[in-house]
């Protein structure tokens, strides 16, 4: 089968032949139908997010079940189902404690590049060949855990589904889950990509009032209003983001601030622009090397809440077909979230827009 | 858009607010104190150096110079130029900005805070000096 291979750190993806086995116990093979094209791949790329390569990437996807192995009963073949990159094993402190965000057992499948149980199920003739989040769904098929498939309504199409796989359900969930945002609050979104739209989407829909929305490309502004964002700032036109922030808030500050990229000085900004005894909520994945700085007489005087949300906290079994039923409903748009569609042969092309700001989300189709 | 396009536009205005101000209630505090504050900025980036130690050429309480390097000083701001901005023109809150991270704070910052309530007339000589120069 063809697949987007991750040689090396700094390098483009090689579209090339590679071996796939058949699904062997609580496993799921999938006939993928499409794959978003994600910052966090970009990252894993650039070498600042590090993972076992070579590797085969992507991890927002949606497709067919064409085989499963023994003990699935989750799904079946001919299942439509969106791929989630925790697949929580539901037996750990952190399942157990209701927090399959913070599996432990999904967290080494990450670091490990393999399935559960250390099990690879990808090959080429170049050597091992490792799995990524437990998806890698740049590939016409791949082999997932039965706990990273989520069956949905099969009425939905694959190529909005897809993103539900991580852009959405990340947005939907720091919003629902990690901030809780209540009619009238206000809210702040650095980054206005796959995941930042989403956090501006969800916050309309909780009622948050303003929606502010603030990225480095101006034409990002047209894109977040109509996805809910009530003002827009150009990143680019000063390097003090706190300022207007807290004029747009009565001087008092953003209730919510969502960080949706990464960055030291994002992240310091989203901190210091909430209002005291707000919360900052750091979606953005940054390298693991770098350091960020608070001041610290703020912790108490101020009392903000500066938190983290991965995967949106979510339980993607829940959430996942409730996003999905919302957006049949008409509540939560993806239509416009798939700005552009490539086959897997230009991958890098749909690389390259993202980086350059060009698209709300990139969807490789198989 | 940021208020100054360089480093020269920002010192231009310093310089002649530095001019005006030297002999003032807040020079004579900050030779009082004898204390030499540095103000870092960043985008343009310059260093402002508010000298109330070392003696001065004509008797004046303080002398301002401006560096690409950080040279010593008993405290220090940092902070984009746009927000230097807005404390000269008496628009921030300095403890707020601290808070915020907007503004990055090193050394006797205690002895600094003591000068603020001496700061305001200057903030008038700033906002006039760009109103001079029609920046503002």
């Amino acid at each position: 089968m063809r697949a987007a291979v991750l040689v090396d750190a700094n390098e483009a993806l090689r579209v090339t032949d590679v071996g796939l086995d058949r699904p062997g116990p609580k496993e799921v093979l999938v006939k993928m139908a499409a794959a978003g094209v994600c910052h966090s791949d970009w990252h894993v790329m650039q070498g600042d997010l590090p993972v076992p390569l070579p590797a085969i990437l992507g991890h927002e996807g949606a497709g067919v079940v064409e085989e499963v192995g023994e003990e699935v009963t989750r799904v079946k073949p001919g299942d439509h189902v969106v791929l989630s990159w925790i697949p929580s094993c539901g037996h750990c402190f952190y399942c157990l404690k209701g927090r399959p965000d913070m599996c432990d057992e999904a967290f080494n499948i990450q670091l490990s590049g393999s399935l559960p149980g250390n099990v690879m199920r990808l090959h080429w003739d170049e050597g091992p060949l490792h799995h990524y989040l437990g998806t890698s769904c740049f590939a016409e098929k791949t082999v997932v855990p039965d706990t990273g498939v989520i069956p949905i309504d099969p009425a939905i199409a694959l190529n909005k589904a897809a993103l539900v796989g991580c852009a959405v359900t990340t947005g939907f969930g720091a919003v629902v889950h990690t901030a809780h945002v209540a009619p009238g609050d206000s809210v702040t979104v650095i980054g206005c990509g796959g995941v930042g739209l989403n956090v501006i989407q969800t916050a309309r829909l909780a009622g948050a009032d303003p929606i502010i929305a603030i990225d480095a490309n101006g034409k990002k502004s047209e894109l977040a209003k109509t996805f809910g964002a009530t003002h827009f700032i150009d990143a680019t036109q000063s390097d003090d983001l706190i300022t207007p922030v807290i004029d747009l808030t009565k001087g008092i500050g953003t209730d919510f601030a969502f960080e949706v990229i990464g960055r030291e000085e994002t992240i310091e900004a989203a901190y210091g622009m909430v209002r005291k005894a707000g919360m900052a909520v750091i979606i953005g994945v940054a390298p693991p090397h770098m350091d960020v700085s608070f001041n610290a007489f703020s912790f108490p005087s101020q009392s903000k809440i500066l938190t983290g949300s991965w995967y949106g906290q979510s339980v993607p079994a829940v959430d996942i077909p409730r996003i999905l039923g919302l957006y049949q409903r008409g509540r939560l748009n993806l239509d416009d979230l798939v700005t552009q569609s490539y086959s897997l042969e230009h991958i890098n092309d749909a690389f390259q827009a993202l980086i350059q700001g060009t698209v709300a989300r990139g969807v490789i189709e198989f | 858009m940021a208020t100054y396009q360089s480093a020269e536009e920002f010192i231009d205005v310093l310089t002649e607010v530095a001019d005006r101000v030297k002999n003032s209630d807040a020079a004579k505090s900050l030779r009082e104190a004898g204390l030499v504050v540095a103000f870092v900025y960043h985008h343009p980036d310059f260093v402002v150096l508010m000298d109330g130690r070392s003696p001065t050429n004509d008797g004046s309480y303080m002398s301002m110079t401006f560096h690409q390097d950080l040279p010593a000083a008993d405290v220090s701001f940092e902070s984009s130029a746009d927000v230097g901005h807005q404390f000269w023109s008496g628009h921030m809150d300095v403890p707020n900005a601290l808070a915020r991270g907007q503004v990055k704070a090193k050394g006797a910052i205690t002895k600094a805070l003591k000068l603020i309530p001496l700061l305001p007339p200057l903030y008038d000589v700033y906002n006039q000096v760009r109103q001079n120069k029609a920046l503002g």
